[in-house]
């Protein structure tokens, strides 16, 4: 047999019996939209003082002015997925967390913290805290657990018409909310128009760049408080409706810390 | 009488991501499995490389080129993993989730037995050798393709081609008709 055609079947034998995994689609999907979550622009937290803030940097520099834009690191722990380093997360993000293995109908995923810089106008880091980040799957939809303390929670700049359905659950108010999305080519050829642009300014709508083309969305999200901590579920389009959400929120609630 | 077939805009144009992927994957996961040495790692090297080709689709200008583009991405990112990880696969584990076939008997086990030898042979081949060997006979990918993908010259993917199936050759053990 000739060398080459002995290795193109060979090769060929090796590999007749790997298949791509369903998953695997789900999971190229999960990370495409952990790509698009994080790349949203963050709603405003400020720490509640004065309009300006000035604090010291390691440096010695100050760092003067309003919070304008919250940061993600590109050095988080790096994703996990396995459940049972839901302690060493913890130790990571300097806080415990009610992790359920489930949201509703969606499987966990994986896992990570990571550090979010606050910054000023001058591009000044403010200060830093730990956000832990856990996904799932169901199906099209991938619903992100988002965890942070409290105190690093600002006034809401989200337009209460977003507001779908607020309740209590065991004395917790979570609030279930809708918004709008355009993710934009970041080189400015395409460009929102001016009522899109008004709607962001009011907190109606999200804005992001990043993508090929414009992509139009709807972002939902359903928060509350609870160990001094914010807790948000959120997830960029998909097939859940408000009661998936309030079932999600509901789990999340009662799983212990 | 003469005449012309109008061109099809569509075929010149850059594929979508959707298109992208479902074109590629079963692909993309027999060659990271063949690059890395098992389904885990070559699972999470297709995951990246995917992310990567979502992120930087824009970059991609030619059609025709969008494989080679792909394997490119595909290519580092085994490297990196291979590289980060160091893990030898056992070759046992490539069979484990074989299925039965109704064939005869023997046919299976012959065919597993050519492609344990040649797994073993691949292994002993370092990335680089191992990665040229598979995008061109596994992947069809030509010389210049296999040169963008690795991000080296003709010159070195020739000279890989040409060391790497010596060694293999001498591995094998086996009598290749000469051409």
């Amino acid at each position: 047999m000739k060398f080459d055609r002995y290795m193109k079947e060979s090769l060929q034998e090796m590999t007749q019996d790997i298949t791509p995994n369903p998953m695997l689609r789900a999971r190229v999907m999960n990370a495409v939209q952990t790509d698009r979550t994080k790349s949203r622009p963050r709603r405003m937290r400020f720490v509640l003082a004065a309009a300006a803030m000035v604090c010291v940097l390691a440096t010695g520099a100050l760092a003067a002015g309003p919070i304008v834009g919250l940061y993600s690191s590109s050095t988080s722990t790096g994703d996990t997925q396995k459940l049972s380093d839901e302690g060493k997360m913890e130790k990571q993000a300097g806080f415990s967390i009610r992790l359920p293995e489930t949201l509703g109908g969606a499987a966990f995923d994986n896992m990570s913290v990571s550090p979010i810089e606050a910054r000023d106008a001058d591009d000044n880091t403010a200060y830093t805290y730990q956000e832990f980040f856990a996904m799932y799957l169901d199906g099209d939809t991938a619903p992100y657990l988002s965890v942070f303390e409290k105190k690093y929670e600002g006034p809401e700049v989200l337009s209460d018409k977003t507001i779908i359905d607020t309740r209590e659950i065991d004395g917790i108010t979570v609030t279930y909310r809708t918004i709008p999305t355009i993710f934009l080519p970041p080189d400015n050829s395409i460009q929102p128009t001016e009522t899109e642009r008004a709607e962001e300014a009011r907190g109606e709508r999200f804005i992001s760049y990043g993508t090929d083309k414009r992509i139009d969305g709807l972002y939902h999200s359903i928060s509350w408080e609870q160990d001094d901590l914010s807790y948000t579920i959120g997830c960029n389009d998909g097939s859940w409706e408000t009661e998936d959400f309030f079932a999600a929120a509901e789990a999340v609630i009662h799983t212990a810390p | 009488m003469a005449y012309s077939i109008p061109a099809d805009p569509a075929a010149n144009a850059v594929p979508d991501f959707d298109t992208l992927f479902e074109q590629y994957q079963t692909e993309a996961l027999r060659a990271a499995y063949l690059i890395c040495g098992n389904r885990a790692d070559a699972e999470d090297v297709v995951q990246e490389t995917f992310l990567k080709c979502y992120q930087s689709l824009g970059q991609l200008k030619d059609p025709t080129c969008a494989k080679a583009w792909l394997f490119r991405i595909l290519t580092r990112t085994a490297w990196q993993f291979c590289a980060k990880h160091k893990k030898e696969m056992p070759v046992e584990a490539l069979y484990d989730d074989q299925a039965p076939t109704d064939e005869d008997a023997s046919a299976p086990l012959l065919r597993t037995d050519r492609a344990q030898t040649l797994q073993k042979a691949l292994a002993s081949l370092d990335a680089k050798h191992r990665t040229t060997v598979i995008l061109y006979y596994y992947n069809d990918l030509s010389i210049k393709e296999i040169a963008r993908a690795t991000g080296c010259f003709e010159g070195t993917v020739k000279s890989r081609l040409y060391h790497a199936r010596q060694q293999l050759k001498s591995s094998l053990e086996v009598d290749f008709d000469e051409i």
